[in-house]
């Protein structure tokens, strides 16, 4: 278990040389948007970044139910693994919206459906680590990690289709037709778009690995301190 | 004429890949303190 394993290896540099590609497309390939100007750029990492986090929030969830029916710890490890990755891509996503909508809304923050059901998703999540550090048994956290996952992922599809379901100023990104997109995306856009989704998608596989790695260290390491 | 928003871009993309580095960096100490506590019992 100390010793990397090669394809892990191999997902860190391919994900690290993804993520400068998508920005080298990103900055030098993309045009610039007609209205809101090269700060439209920040929206292929921030989508790509959204998607990523709610991906996580959905395999905590699929491993959570795991370690329920198989009770093994493997499965917390994993979905432990896979909140924490997923906190960390919700965090950009959050923050980086906010650069976008400063100069583009006028404003950091409004009390918008999309804004609100994302801070609540990422404040639920956040909350898993307290309940975890307030259980003393790698069992009752793994149970109740678990459960807690399970019920939180109810906040992704509500926060997915917030803006579909309530009135919002957020633009919708995917949608059937040009009439309700944000903007019109060119075939330069798109590329850089599903570019910036499929390095997130691997940028997320890597670190979840990556923490799943220290997960079962410090089991083995407190098994061995008992 | 688009809107001069490259200071925003720039701030963007700072923020976004400070907070990866800085979660990457954090799972690089974690890993190694725990593999020395590992290897100091073994």
């Amino acid at each position: 278990m100390t010793k990397k394993p090669l394809a892990l290896i191999i997902l860190d540099v391919l994900s690290l040389l993804g993520l400068l590609g998508a920005l080298g497309l990103i900055l030098f390939q993309t045009p610039v948007e007609a209205t809101m100007g090269p700060v439209q750029k920040v929206f292929y990492f921030h989508v790509a970044a959204a998607w990523a986090g709610m991906l996580s929030f959905i395999l905590a969830a699929v491993a959570g139910a795991g370690y329920l029916i198989s009770r093994r710890f493997s499965w917390d490890w994993l979905s432990l693994s896979a909140i924490e990755v997923g906190v960390v891509f919700g965090l950009i996503a959050i923050l980086s919206g906010m650069i976008w909508a400063r100069p583009i809304w006028n404003t950091w923050w409004v009390w918008d459906p999309r804004l609100t059901t994302t801070a609540i998703m990422e404040l639920i999540y956040s909350a898993y680590f307290i309940l975890r550090s307030g259980l003393n048994t790698p069992e009752s956290r793994a149970r109740l990690g678990a459960v807690y996952a399970i019920i939180g992922a109810a906040t992704v599809p509500l926060t997915f289709f917030s803006i579909r379901l309530f009135r919002t100023i957020h633009p919708v990104v995917i949608a059937t037709g040009g009439s309700g997109s944000a903007f019109n995306m060119s075939p330069r856009m798109l590329t850089a778009f599903f570019t910036s989704l499929v390095v997130f998608t691997l940028l997320l596989a890597d670190l979840v690995w990556n923490r799943y790695r220290l997960a079962a260290l410090k089991a083995k390491r407190n098994k061995e301190r008992n | 004429m688009p809107a001069d928003t490259f200071n925003d871009m720039i701030l963007g993309f700072a923020v976004i890949l400070s907070v990866l580095a800085l979660y990457v960096l954090s799972l690089i100490i974690r890993i190694a303190k725990a593999k020395k506590g590992h290897s100091k019992r073994k």
